[in-house]
């Protein structure tokens, strides 16, 4: 599962162009993605792949194997991780990367 | 390269300030095993760095995602090779070194990502841990407060200890 959409698939080949200010360049180019551990219909290395290939192409990803036993079901049901783990995406897009005391 | 203290919680760790004072501004990060993300947002703080970071514990990811660092869930052991060859300029192994079953594998891949590598570990020569292992006999876990980890930090001491008694 993949909050963000990649827009294009990048490889070596093929690297996402140069980052620019907006925030919404940002949000296409910077994706955040959550795997769940069990999940055997989008399972956790096909995330990886995509991760793996953001960085081959220079940009910053974030990934997050959330640890759970529901299976697919799991988006369902591990709501309260993958509710922080988006907040904080969208707070990092709109707010800034530089991040408040820790609270 | 002195630091401005004042602006710099109190309760930050002093290897967190050892590898802050090695640090140049605007540099690019890749932080090995990077916890709950405490020396990597100071990095992005004081020096504005552009940070990366690996770890493997999951609720560590879920403290770095709130201090809105970019990391990855990742095993370090398993290597580095999506990254470039000096894709970072530093490197960084804080306090993880002794966690991580091929030493020699990932310092390999730290020192290709990587033009500089910071690695700090903790000091088991000190005299205080070997009263401790001495009068204890515990090898794992508490040697010196520090947690061992997934894998225990017993392979790294003896070598240490060997090397220093």
């Amino acid at each position: 599962m993949c909050p963000s959409l990649v827009h294009r698939f990048p490889d070596q080949r093929n690297p996402l162009p140069e980052r620019k200010n907006s925030k919404w360049e940002w949000f296409f180019t910077c994706p955040n993605n959550i795997a769940f551990k069990s999940d055997w219909l989008y399972p956790a290395y096909q995330s990886q792949e995509i991760v793996r290939a953001c960085k081959v192409s220079g940009v910053d990803a974030t990934y997050c194997e959330i640890y759970s036993t529901y299976g697919h079901d799991a988006f369902l049901l591990e709501f309260q991780q993958e509710t922080h783990l988006i907040k904080h995406f969208l707070k990092r897009i709109f707010d800034g990367e530089t991040a408040p005391d820790h609270d | 390269m002195r630091l401005p203290r004042t602006t710099i919680d109190s309760s930050v760790g002093s290897e967190h300030l050892a590898v802050l004072e090695l640090v140049s501004q605007n540099s690019t990060v890749l932080d090995l095993g990077c916890g709950n993300g405490g020396l990597l947002s100071l990095l992005v703080k004081e020096r504005k760095v552009k940070g990366q970071g690996i770890e493997i514990d999951e609720q560590a990811i879920y403290e770095c995602v709130a201090r809105r660092l970019s990391v990855c869930h990742g095993d370090i052991d398993a290597g580095l090779s999506e990254y470039k060859e000096k894709s970072f300029d530093y490197v960084i192994l804080c306090q993880s070194f002794q966690q991580v079953r091929n030493p020699d594998v990932v310092l390999r891949e730290a020192s290709r990502v990587g033009k500089e590598v910071i690695v700090s570990f903790p000091n088991f020569g000190h005299y205080r841990v070997r009263f401790q292992i001495f009068f204890t006999r515990k090898l794992g876990g508490r040697i010196t407060g520090f947690s061992a980890g997934k894998y225990g930090c017993y392979p790294i001491y003896l070598s240490v200890a060997l090397d220093l008694l």
